[in-house]
Protein backbone atom coordinates (compact mmCIF):
# COMPACT_ATOMS: atom_id res chain seq x y z
CA UNK A 1 0.00 0.00 0.00
CA UNK A 2 1.51 3.35 -1.08
CA UNK A 3 1.43 4.41 2.77
CA UNK A 4 3.57 2.41 3.79
CA UNK A 5 6.02 2.66 0.18
CA UNK A 6 6.63 6.29 0.68
CA UNK A 7 8.58 5.20 4.19
CA UNK A 8 10.07 2.31 2.17
CA UNK A 9 10.92 4.45 -0.70
CA UNK A 10 12.97 6.88 1.42
CA UNK A 11 14.74 4.35 2.80
CA UNK A 12 15.85 2.20 -0.33
CA UNK A 13 16.78 5.98 -1.60
CA UNK A 14 18.95 5.71 1.36
CA UNK A 15 20.39 2.84 0.80
CA UNK A 16 21.60 3.71 -2.52
CA UNK A 17 23.80 6.70 -1.39
CA UNK A 18 20.58 9.37 -2.86
CA UNK A 19 20.39 12.77 -0.72
CA UNK A 20 17.03 12.49 1.37
CA UNK A 21 15.71 14.84 2.94
CA UNK A 22 13.02 13.26 4.97
CA UNK A 23 11.99 9.80 5.88
CA UNK A 24 8.36 9.86 4.54
CA UNK A 25 7.61 10.52 1.10
CA UNK A 26 4.25 11.31 -0.36
CA UNK A 27 2.65 11.27 -3.60
CA UNK A 28 2.18 15.25 -3.82
CA UNK A 29 3.62 17.47 -5.87
CA UNK A 30 3.76 19.82 -2.55
CA UNK A 31 5.70 19.71 0.11
CA UNK A 32 3.29 18.30 2.99
CA UNK A 33 4.18 21.44 5.37
CA UNK A 34 3.75 24.24 2.70
CA UNK A 35 1.32 26.89 3.99
CA UNK A 36 2.32 29.31 1.10
CA UNK A 37 0.26 27.51 -1.68
CA UNK A 38 -3.20 28.03 -2.25
CA UNK A 39 -5.48 25.28 -2.70
CA UNK A 40 -5.69 26.50 -6.66
CA UNK A 41 -1.85 26.53 -6.88
CA UNK A 42 -2.39 22.87 -6.01
CA UNK A 43 -4.51 22.34 -8.41
CA UNK A 44 -1.52 23.47 -11.09
CA UNK A 45 0.86 21.45 -9.58
CA UNK A 46 -2.02 18.32 -10.15
CA UNK A 47 -3.39 19.91 -13.43
CA UNK A 48 -3.36 18.94 -16.87
CA UNK A 49 -0.13 20.37 -17.90
CA UNK A 50 1.38 18.35 -16.04
CA UNK A 51 -0.05 14.73 -15.10
CA UNK A 52 -0.76 14.56 -19.00
CA UNK A 53 2.63 13.64 -18.96
CA UNK A 54 2.85 11.10 -15.97
CA UNK A 55 2.59 7.24 -16.05
CA UNK A 56 0.77 7.00 -12.99
CA UNK A 57 -1.62 8.60 -11.08
CA UNK A 58 -1.49 11.56 -8.88
CA UNK A 59 -4.33 12.61 -6.58
CA UNK A 60 -4.33 16.41 -5.28
CA UNK A 61 -4.51 16.02 -1.60
CA UNK A 62 -6.82 19.16 -0.54
CA UNK A 63 -6.07 19.01 3.53
CA UNK A 64 -8.49 21.44 4.81
CA UNK A 65 -9.12 21.65 8.35
CA UNK A 66 -12.41 22.10 7.76
CA UNK A 67 -15.64 21.44 5.62
CA UNK A 68 -16.52 24.32 2.86
CA UNK A 69 -20.34 24.83 1.93
CA UNK A 70 -22.12 23.85 -1.27
CA UNK A 71 -21.18 27.29 -2.85
CA UNK A 72 -17.77 26.86 -2.39
CA UNK A 73 -17.25 23.39 -3.60
CA UNK A 74 -19.14 24.58 -6.61
CA UNK A 75 -15.92 26.63 -6.88
CA UNK A 76 -13.57 24.05 -6.43
CA UNK A 77 -15.30 21.99 -8.83
CA UNK A 78 -15.06 24.64 -11.90
CA UNK A 79 -11.23 25.57 -10.67
CA UNK A 80 -10.66 21.49 -10.82
CA UNK A 81 -12.36 21.10 -14.64
CA UNK A 82 -10.30 24.26 -15.71
CA UNK A 83 -6.99 23.68 -14.19
CA UNK A 84 -7.28 19.83 -15.79
CA UNK A 85 -7.12 18.56 -12.40
CA UNK A 86 -8.96 15.21 -13.15
CA UNK A 87 -7.77 13.51 -9.43
CA UNK A 88 -8.53 15.02 -6.34
CA UNK A 89 -9.73 14.25 -2.84
CA UNK A 90 -10.41 16.68 0.15
CA UNK A 91 -9.02 15.28 3.76
CA UNK A 92 -10.60 17.12 7.05
CA UNK A 93 -9.73 15.59 9.91
CA UNK A 94 -12.90 13.72 11.63
CA UNK A 95 -13.25 13.27 15.12
CA UNK A 96 -13.86 10.08 16.70
CA UNK A 97 -15.43 10.05 20.35
CA UNK A 98 -13.41 7.16 22.41
CA UNK A 99 -15.87 7.57 25.30
CA UNK A 100 -19.56 7.56 23.09
CA UNK A 101 -18.22 6.48 19.99
CA UNK A 102 -19.63 9.03 17.83
CA UNK A 103 -17.83 10.15 14.57
CA UNK A 104 -18.04 13.44 13.67
CA UNK A 105 -17.01 14.58 10.28
CA UNK A 106 -15.70 17.46 10.88
CA UNK A 107 -12.36 18.45 13.08
CA UNK A 108 -13.67 19.65 16.92
CA UNK A 109 -11.90 19.93 20.27
CA UNK A 110 -14.65 18.09 22.57
CA UNK A 111 -17.07 15.47 21.14
CA UNK A 112 -20.55 17.51 20.30
CA UNK A 113 -22.63 14.80 21.00
CA UNK A 114 -21.78 13.61 24.99
CA UNK A 115 -19.16 16.59 25.36
CA UNK A 116 -15.88 14.46 25.62
CA UNK A 117 -12.61 15.58 25.04
CA UNK A 118 -11.15 11.51 25.09
CA UNK A 119 -10.92 12.28 21.45
CA UNK A 120 -8.88 10.40 18.27
CA UNK A 121 -8.47 12.97 14.65
CA UNK A 122 -8.80 10.20 12.01
CA UNK A 123 -8.37 10.69 8.25
CA UNK A 124 -9.07 9.25 4.67
CA UNK A 125 -6.70 6.12 3.86
CA UNK A 126 -8.05 4.72 0.37
CA UNK A 127 -11.20 5.17 1.33
CA UNK A 128 -11.46 4.18 4.64
CA UNK A 129 -11.14 6.45 7.85
CA UNK A 130 -7.88 5.50 9.79
CA UNK A 131 -6.90 6.79 13.19
CA UNK A 132 -3.94 9.42 12.76
CA UNK A 133 -2.58 7.02 16.16
CA UNK A 134 -2.51 3.72 14.18
CA UNK A 135 -0.31 5.21 11.45
CA UNK A 136 3.21 3.86 11.89
CA UNK A 137 5.80 5.89 13.65
CA UNK A 138 7.13 7.17 10.19
CA UNK A 139 3.52 8.46 8.59
CA UNK A 140 3.01 9.82 11.80
CA UNK A 141 5.49 12.15 12.27
CA UNK A 142 4.66 13.15 8.47
CA UNK A 143 1.15 13.78 9.14
CA UNK A 144 1.59 15.71 12.30
CA UNK A 145 3.41 18.01 9.55
CA UNK A 146 0.53 18.30 7.18
CA UNK A 147 -0.73 22.19 6.33
CA UNK A 148 -4.20 22.11 6.73
CA UNK A 149 -6.08 24.97 5.43
CA UNK A 150 -7.74 26.76 7.88
CA UNK A 151 -8.95 30.27 8.31
CA UNK A 152 -6.71 33.08 9.10
CA UNK B 1 -2.62 54.33 2.08
CA UNK B 2 -3.08 50.72 3.42
CA UNK B 3 0.22 48.19 4.24
CA UNK B 4 -0.51 44.40 4.47
CA UNK B 5 1.59 41.20 5.97
CA UNK B 6 -0.50 38.23 4.90
CA UNK B 7 -2.25 37.05 1.73
CA UNK B 8 -3.99 33.67 1.44
CA UNK B 9 -6.76 32.01 -0.47
CA UNK B 10 -9.49 31.35 2.31
CA UNK B 11 -12.82 29.53 2.77
CA UNK B 12 -13.86 30.29 6.58
CA UNK B 13 -14.10 34.16 7.16
CA UNK B 14 -16.87 35.14 4.83
CA UNK B 15 -19.25 32.27 4.25
CA UNK B 16 -19.97 30.56 0.71
CA UNK B 17 -17.32 32.97 -0.79
CA UNK B 18 -13.89 31.59 -1.82
CA UNK B 19 -11.91 34.70 -1.07
CA UNK B 20 -8.34 36.39 -1.38
CA UNK B 21 -7.78 37.42 2.17
CA UNK B 22 -5.76 40.20 3.38
CA UNK B 23 -4.17 41.08 6.85
CA UNK B 24 -3.69 44.70 6.94
CA UNK B 25 -1.41 46.11 9.11
CA UNK B 26 -2.00 49.16 11.47
CA UNK B 27 -4.71 48.36 13.22
CA UNK B 28 -6.24 51.26 15.34
CA UNK B 29 -8.34 49.47 17.31
CA UNK B 30 -6.96 48.01 20.89
CA UNK B 31 -9.44 44.89 21.68
CA UNK B 32 -8.56 43.19 24.62
CA UNK B 33 -7.72 39.27 23.73
CA UNK B 34 -7.01 40.50 19.99
CA UNK B 35 -6.11 37.01 18.10
CA UNK B 36 -3.82 39.13 16.06
CA UNK B 37 -2.12 42.12 17.90
CA UNK B 38 0.87 42.02 15.79
CA UNK B 39 -1.39 43.91 13.54
CA UNK B 40 -1.13 47.32 15.27
CA UNK B 41 2.09 48.03 14.05
CA UNK B 42 2.08 49.90 10.55
CA UNK B 43 4.61 47.24 8.76
CA UNK B 44 4.18 45.13 5.49
CA UNK B 45 4.34 46.20 1.84
CA UNK B 46 1.77 49.03 0.50
CA UNK B 47 -1.22 47.47 -1.19
CA UNK B 48 -1.65 49.42 -3.93
CA UNK B 49 -4.35 49.17 -6.84
CA UNK B 50 -1.44 47.97 -9.29
CA UNK B 51 -0.85 45.06 -7.04
CA UNK B 52 -4.47 44.38 -6.17
CA UNK B 53 -5.46 43.79 -9.76
CA UNK B 54 -2.15 41.79 -9.99
CA UNK B 55 -3.57 39.66 -7.43
CA UNK B 56 -6.68 39.36 -8.85
CA UNK B 57 -5.30 38.10 -12.14
CA UNK B 58 -3.11 35.57 -10.26
CA UNK B 59 -6.03 33.94 -8.74
CA UNK B 60 -8.89 33.59 -11.18
CA UNK B 61 -10.90 31.81 -9.05
CA UNK B 62 -12.14 33.77 -5.89
CA UNK B 63 -15.16 35.41 -5.64
CA UNK B 64 -14.33 37.99 -3.22
CA UNK B 65 -11.17 39.96 -1.99
CA UNK B 66 -11.74 40.01 2.26
CA UNK B 67 -9.33 42.59 4.05
CA UNK B 68 -9.03 41.85 7.98
CA UNK B 69 -8.87 45.41 9.14
CA UNK B 70 -8.69 48.14 6.41
CA UNK B 71 -10.80 51.53 7.99
CA UNK B 72 -7.30 52.64 9.31
CA UNK B 73 -7.44 54.90 5.87
CA UNK B 74 -10.84 54.25 4.53
CA UNK B 75 -10.18 56.28 1.51
CA UNK B 76 -7.73 54.38 0.25
CA UNK B 77 -10.35 51.52 1.38
CA UNK B 78 -12.61 52.18 -0.84
CA UNK B 79 -10.06 53.02 -3.87
CA UNK B 80 -8.92 49.08 -3.82
CA UNK B 81 -12.68 48.36 -3.19
CA UNK B 82 -13.75 49.69 -6.25
CA UNK B 83 -11.22 48.38 -8.35
CA UNK B 84 -11.84 44.87 -6.76
CA UNK B 85 -15.40 45.47 -8.00
CA UNK B 86 -14.72 46.82 -11.78
CA UNK B 87 -12.60 43.16 -11.75
CA UNK B 88 -15.94 41.62 -11.15
CA UNK B 89 -15.18 40.23 -7.52
CA UNK B 90 -16.74 40.90 -4.00
CA UNK B 91 -15.42 42.72 -1.31
CA UNK B 92 -15.47 42.13 2.20
CA UNK B 93 -14.22 43.98 5.36
CA UNK B 94 -13.55 42.96 9.05
CA UNK B 95 -13.60 46.25 10.87
CA UNK B 96 -13.16 46.40 14.79
CA UNK B 97 -15.15 49.38 14.88
CA UNK B 98 -19.01 49.19 16.31
CA UNK B 99 -20.52 51.80 13.87
CA UNK B 100 -20.85 51.40 10.21
CA UNK B 101 -19.26 53.63 8.39
CA UNK B 102 -22.02 54.68 5.20
CA UNK B 103 -19.54 55.05 2.53
CA UNK B 104 -17.53 51.95 3.70
CA UNK B 105 -21.28 49.99 3.88
CA UNK B 106 -21.49 51.13 0.28
CA UNK B 107 -18.25 50.36 -0.95
CA UNK B 108 -18.37 46.48 0.54
CA UNK B 109 -20.55 43.35 -0.12
CA UNK B 110 -19.46 42.02 3.44
CA UNK B 111 -19.13 43.81 6.49
CA UNK B 112 -18.54 42.57 9.84
CA UNK B 113 -18.25 44.91 12.47
CA UNK B 114 -18.18 45.26 15.90
CA UNK B 115 -14.61 44.70 18.71
CA UNK B 116 -13.37 41.61 19.96
CA UNK B 117 -15.25 41.04 23.37
CA UNK B 118 -13.58 37.61 24.80
CA UNK B 119 -16.59 37.19 27.25
CA UNK B 120 -18.63 37.25 24.50
CA UNK B 121 -16.68 35.13 21.76
CA UNK B 122 -15.82 35.96 18.12
CA UNK B 123 -18.07 35.39 15.16
CA UNK B 124 -18.51 31.19 15.88
CA UNK B 125 -20.09 31.65 19.30
CA UNK B 126 -23.74 32.59 19.62
CA UNK B 127 -22.79 35.20 22.28
CA UNK B 128 -21.18 37.16 20.17
CA UNK B 129 -21.34 40.80 19.84
CA UNK B 130 -19.99 40.99 16.58
CA UNK B 131 -21.91 40.20 13.02
CA UNK B 132 -21.62 39.54 9.67
CA UNK B 133 -24.29 41.53 7.35
CA UNK B 134 -24.20 41.13 3.58
CA UNK B 135 -24.67 44.66 2.56
CA UNK B 136 -27.05 43.61 -0.58
CA UNK B 137 -29.79 42.04 1.10
CA UNK B 138 -28.99 44.06 4.47
CA UNK B 139 -29.04 40.43 6.16
CA UNK B 140 -27.35 39.81 9.52
CA UNK B 141 -25.76 36.30 8.28
CA UNK B 142 -23.78 35.68 11.34
CA UNK B 143 -25.67 33.04 11.78
CA UNK B 144 -23.67 31.04 9.21
CA UNK B 145 -20.51 30.70 11.20
CA UNK B 146 -23.09 28.56 14.32
CA UNK B 147 -22.33 24.76 13.44
CA UNK B 148 -22.73 22.44 15.26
Amino acid sequence: MAENLGVKNAKWDIADGLRVNRNTYNSYMYIVEDDSLSIFDKMELHGGEIINNLDGGSALHFNNNERLTKEQYLRILEALVKTGCNYFCENVPKTICNDCGYIHPNNSERCIKCGSTNLDKAVRVVGYLKRIKDFSQDRQHEASMRFYHAEV
Amino acid sequence: MLRYNDVRVTFQEIPNEVSLTFSITGCPYRCEGCHSPELRENFGECLTGEKMVDYINKNPFITCVTFLGGDNDFHWFTYLASIIRKNNKKVALYTGSDEINVDIYNAVDYLKIGHYDKHRGPLTSKTTNQCLINTKTGEDITYLFWKE
